[in-house]
């Protein structure tokens, strides 16, 4: 922690021989926190709830990076090796077409909503419509077939939840990238950058995966810290209390998808553990947790922009959780 | 937060990444399973971090031209390393994540976490949070148990005890590993594993009350021999309990958790 309180270097620096830049932080900050090692560890033995907070930030961190990792590394081979026009031209021109084609598309992602931000992004940077590629960014972490796979074993003899949740999931999708295509505003979004500063594709490919990994890194300890915090502050009692109201235990569970920030391979198991609620408020757990969670919504702001993400979580948990009580009013 | 700052944040990443990974620490934190895509994350993250170096070390020229988008907005004709820095700075003064963004000095965050702490697996203050619902078994065909003394699960034997009432548990002497929760009321105590579906924060706990010896300080690990005993409680509350015959303290396991 002492790291990011040390002084940061100011923004305009003079130009001096000697300066106090990134690294000689980085330097300070190492230093102060191997001299307060002690007082540290010390602290975490004693508060048992610090210690679990620690490890639940922790265990969101590295339970996160792989896919991040990989969602940076697609990404960035996106943007060094993928020729722009390419993407723009395999997708229709008319939303009503490459939203849901491209919510589909989501289905080859393998991996949690960690990963498909990044590959978001740089879709959006390669001139991919944004409609289209929210509605990928959505539907990937919920309808690919490790979470699907995932979601079966956590419901032994229900296919139907299976099935359910492939499709409000992506129902969900593909109406918030029709939303989009109809009401989104191209100045919401911050600009992709396009990080192209070295020679080759290599470069590209490094300068990019390392300035999206940063990036989308940052922000993901943002969620991870606060998902830790909720963790351990709100008591799983509270939601023993909303178990039997039917519309209040549908948002209490969204709600809790939110805050726990739970990856989208594991949420199942989560679900089908929360046996006193209803199976509608456990589908609403499982739509809405791969598209707005705090980790997420960090995530989202980091790579499309603060005034994006404010409007598009809110509405994304208005039409997940919409999407789920329709969808488990027909089918469960 | 200029070229090197990136590099050596992105490699530290990579090193604390792959300091657990080959460890049994990660298993403090995810599953078992998880080891080789952290290991291959750790690695392609040193791949990234350490490219400037490596590549300045073998290509002294192509280095310098990384920092070409820099030198558009300052004088010509100073070095190279002067050129990142004043476009880095420039670009955070307006707050905008041109050179590096300032979000990443928080990924400084983890690295020291696992570096300097290395927090413990969750324990008994997260266990007692937890509800005592057993969850109901997803087998329904509940096998005999082989012969002799049986090392089971704390998932099996709950599962066994609560949703099959016991019946391949009867009169056989069993074996659970687990660490000291102390009940909320201070008189009963509980032999414990969390158990991950993927990381910690989604862990839940299992519980199996011991009944006929004290109980060993929180937290503790312990092997509980014993035989099943029926529970007096509401069915609703799901516990299982043990009647313990021996209590003996064991280091703690390598996974921590059940899955």
């Amino acid at each position: 922690m002492s790291a990011t309180t040390a002084p940061a270097p100011g923004p305009e620096r003079p130009r001096r021989r000697l300066r106090i830049g990134s690294v000689e932080v980085v330097a300070i900050g190492v230093v102060l926190v191997v001299m307060g090692q002690r007082f540290v560890v010390d602290a975490i033995e004693d508060a048992p709830a610090l210690a679990t907070w620690a490890t639940i930030f922790v265990s969101i961190c590295i339970q996160a990076l792989p896919f991040l990792v990989l969602g940076v590394v697609l990404s960035a081979a996106l943007m060094a090796f993928v020729p722009p026009s390419l993407i723009a031209r395999a997708l229709p021109r008319s939303p009503a077409l490459s939203v849901p084609m491209a919510g589909a598309a989501g289905a080859v992602l393998p991996g949690c909503e960690c990963a498909s931000v990044p590959v978001a992004g740089s879709l959006v940077a390669r001139g991919v419509a944004p409609a289209a590629a929210f509605a990928f960014l959505l539907a990937a972490p919920a309808i690919n077939p490790v979470v699907l796979v995932a979601t079966a074993v956590a419901f032994p003899g229900k296919p139907e939840v299976v099935f359910a949740r492939l499709i409000a999931s992506l129902a969900a999708a593909i109406v918030m990238g029709w939303l989009w295509a109809r009401f989104g505003k191209a100045e919401w979004l911050r600009p992709p950058r396009r990080p192209s500063t070295g020679e080759g594709k290599l470069a590209v490919f490094r300068d990019s995966a390392q300035h999206d990994l940063l990036h989308a890194g940052g922000f993901l300890v943002v969620g991870g810290l606060l998902a830790a915090t909720m963790n351990v502050v709100v008591p799983r009692s509270w939601l023993d209390a909303v178990a039997d109201q039917p519309v209040i235990s549908v948002l209490a569970l969204a709600g809790l998808a939110v805050i726990l920030a739970i990856c989208s391979e594991a949420d199942a198991f989560v679900a089908a553990s929360l046996s006193q609620f209803s199976m509608t408020s456990r589908l609403a757990f499982l739509v809405v947790g791969p598209m707005v969670d705090v980790k997420l919504i960090a995530l989202q702001a980091g790579t499309f922009g603060r005034s994006f993400a404010v409007r598009f979580a809110p509405v994304t948990f208005v039409v997940a959780v919409t999407s789920a009580v329709l969808t488990a009013w027909w089918l469960l | 937060m200029n070229r090197e700052a990136q590099s050596i944040v992105v490699t530290l990443l990579g090193g604390a990444l792959l300091r657990i990974s080959l460890s049994d620490l990660f298993m403090r934190y995810v599953k078992e399973a998880m080891q080789p895509f952290l290991i291959a994350s750790a690695i392609v993250l040193l791949v990234i971090g350490l490219y400037p170096v490596v590549s300045e070390l073998l290509w002294p020229r192509k280095a310098v031209a990384g920092a070409a988008d820099a030198s558009e907005l300052s004088a010509a004709g100073e070095g190279a390393a002067t050129l990142v820095e004043t476009g880095t700075a420039v670009h955070e003064g307006h707050g905008h994540e041109h050179g590096g963004p300032r979000i990443a000095w928080l990924l400084l965050l983890p690295v020291l976490a696992i570096f300097l702490v290395a927090p413990p697996a969750l324990g008994s203050y997260a266990a007692s949070r937890s509800s005592v619902a057993v969850p109901e078994s997803t087998n329904s065909n509940l096998a005999a148990l082989p012969e002799g003394e049986v090392p089971l699960t704390l998932v099996e034997y709950a599962n066994r005890a609560v949703w099959d009432d016991g019946r391949t548990l009867q009169g056989r002497t069993l074996e659970l590993t687990g660490f000291v929760t102390p009940a909320t009321d201070g008189k009963s105590w509980f032999v414990t594993r969390m158990m991950m579906s993927c990381c910690a924060a989604d862990a839940s706990a299992v519980l199996v009350e011991v009944q006929g010896e004290p109980a060993p300080e929180k937290d503790t690990w312990v092997t509980v021999r014993g035989t099943y005993t029926t529970y007096a409680g509401a069915k609703e509350a799901g516990a299982a309990v043990i009647a313990a015959a021996s209590v003996e303290q064991v280091d703690q396991p390598a996974d921590p958790y059940e899955g």
